[in-house]
């Protein structure tokens, strides 16, 4: 039986409930800048998912061989393992409708259906409060890929909204021709399916009360009959997370913002040392 | 580069410096900033610091693309200042998924009315972006969203090696390069070294845009820095994340735009201030292919 870690911190938690969504022999795709997720996808090529394979629009390449992840070179995977590296046409005409991967997004906003936001947070498009960076391949796979996985590091009611202002990315909504809208959702505090068309906890992190997830999220979360704790990782996946996937931490940037994002940032740079 | 921008670019113009984080030509955009050009229209997948600068600098009016970011660091804050405040002046946005990117650049370089995509339906690109429609589809499999075809004015290109016909060669990431250039009205090619028409026929594959569509050749080594050039430099992250201070206010933004834009008379003086101990740092290890052999026909 393999031994479940006492010691796990809640960026490990996330990445290894990640890689429990994936299928040995699957393709996955991945956007830039998503190190959580990354780390969720090497930790199934090291466990469960040998044969995993990944697409990818930023590496525009394929790949089977895997490296440790890395902020400076932040291409290495793709620029140093690719099996074929085609350029964005191929990526998109070819690559991505061929296989269509399974992908975890992080959206900016999201509402109860599971439509999300990466264009602007305001209500007037042309001069928004905040303008997002846009929706790089969210509309092309959202509209009809069966495998969109959904992520959210910081879980609060600036993300999770009973509106969202702009849909880029396509829930499960009566406009929707073909695909399916999310399947699954990671937070910094539980897990989510849409089992009814409609956000449901299916499970709470240790030490998280599921009304406090309630309070956190801006709209009426539906519960799963047999809502429970998150099984905790394994000693074995958190070793591979710190030891060999990720020895330098960078998936934690993901749980940060402002400042203490920068100064990580720095320190990663120094450890790795282009600084 | 003083020549082929004073030639090609001119105010109002739509200008597309492509690349995907390797291979931008911040020397172009940098060119371009201190000709102070005015009201153009740039275009690119993913917007990053060279833009930023641009926009900054105030040369824009509009901007089309499907990604913005400084990669691995965080926001664009010029953009973000120009769209959210119009500051240094409103800058008016048009944007599209990648695969509308895609779609729009290889419409205009196959001079297609519209190219057809399976994204977007349902979603509010449409609302935002009046010009992604829907049309029906002729094989009765309903509706189906189109894009229109994209045409920049001038498409400018960093890549390795060309020779002076501008028969250009690049490897790596490849990212939308060759349908910018076949799209564009006029094309210049910055590489980082000029080679022998020889070179370029000995190895015809790796030819991605030929001389016959170049206007301008232009020899600019260390042209695309801080991004990089696979086989002749790395990203210098320093940079990206110290811009990411710097933009967070346009004062100490335009301080940075004299220093290292207007104030150097061109991109060797711009190399020379960054000195050899940062070229030395970005220095790659190799990692050569092996040769092939495509037989002897003469």
């Amino acid at each position: 039986m393999p031994q479940p870690a006492d010691d796990y911190t809640v960026d490990e938690l996330i990445s290894v409930c990640i890689a429990r969504q994936l299928e040995d022999g699957e393709i996955v795709a991945q956007g830039l800048a998503t190190p959580l997720v990354v780390a969720g996808y090497l930790l199934a090529k090291l466990t469960h998912a040998p044969n995993l394979r990944f697409a990818s629009a930023i590496g525009q390449a394929i790949c089977e061989d895997w490296a440790p992840l890395g902020l400076a070179t932040i291409e290495k995977l793709w620029l140093g393992k690719a099996l074929i590296g085609g350029g964005f046409v191929r990526a998109a005409t070819e690559i991505l409708p061929r296989f269509a991967p399974k992908e975890f997004f992080r959206p900016a906003q999201i509402d109860a259906q599971g439509n999300f936001n990466n264009i602007a947070i305001g209500k007037d498009y042309r001069k928004p409060y905040m303008r997002l960076p846009g929706t790089g391949g969210i509309p092309d796979v959202t509209t009809f890929s069966e495998h969109v996985y959904i992520y959210v590091p910081r879980h609060s009611k600036v993300t999770f909204v009973e509106r969202v202002d702009f849909v880029s990315g396509l829930g499960h909504s009566p406009e929707r021709r073909r695909g399916a809208g999310p399947r699954y959702c990671i937070t910094d505090l539980g897990q989510f399916d849409w089992a009814n068309g409609r956000m449901r906890l299916i499970s709470y992190h240790r030490g998280v009360e599921p009304r406090r997830i309630q309070r956190r999220t801006g709209f009426e979360l539906e519960i799963a009959p047999d809502v429970h704790e998150t099984p905790p990782p394994t000693e074995e996946e958190v070793r591979l997370l710190r030891e060999e996937i990720d020895p330098l931490g960078i998936r934690r940037l993901e749980m940060l913002g402002g400042t203490a994002r920068k100064e990580l940032i720095r320190t990663i740079l120094e450890r790795e040392g282009v600084l | 580069m003083q020549e082929a921008i004073a030639e090609y670019v001119r105010d109002g113009m739509s200008v597309a410096i492509e690349g995907f984080t390797a291979f931008i030509c911040f020397a172009a955009g940098h060119e371009i900033i201190r000709q102070r050009r005015r009201d153009l229209t740039l275009i690119r997948m993913t917007p990053d610091l060279i833009y930023d600068q641009m926009i900054a600098a105030g040369v824009a009016r509009k901007m089309i693309f499907s990604y913005l970011g400084n990669p691995g660091v965080g926001s664009l804050h010029c953009v973000r200042r120009a769209v959210e405040k119009g500051i240094p002046a409103p800058l008016e946005i048009e944007e599209y998924s990648h695969y509308g990117m895609v779609g729009r650049y290889t419409a205009g370089a196959m001079k297609l009315p519209f190219f057809p995509l399976r994204s977007y339906l349902g979603s509010d690109m449409p609302q935002v972006n009046e010009r992604i429609r829907t049309v029906e589809s002729p094989y009765g499999d309903g509706p189906i969203a189109v894009v229109p075809p994209l045409n920049p004015d001038v498409a400018i290109i960093h890549a390795q090696r060309a020779d002076v016909q501008g028969n250009t060669q690049l490897w790596g990431l490849l990212g939308i390069q060759k349908e910018a250039a076949f799209a564009a009205r006029k094309v210049i090619v910055v590489v980082e070294e000029i080679v022998d028409e020889a070179v370029i026929r000995a190895d015809p594959n790796r030819t991605l845009i030929p001389g016959l569509i170049v206007d301008a050749v232009v020899h600019e080594p260390y042209g695309a820095h801080p991004s990089y050039v696979q086989g002749y430099y790395d990203r210098d992250n320093l940079f990206y994340l110290n811009w990411d201070k710097i933009s967070r206010d346009q004062g100490q933004t335009e301080a940075w735009l004299e220093e290292w834009v207007y104030g150097l008379k061109n991109r060797a003086e711009y190399i020379q201030k960054l000195g050899e101990e940062t070229l030395e740092r970005l220095r790659p290890g190799a990692a050569p292919a092996s040769p092939i052999d495509y037989g002897a026909y003469t």
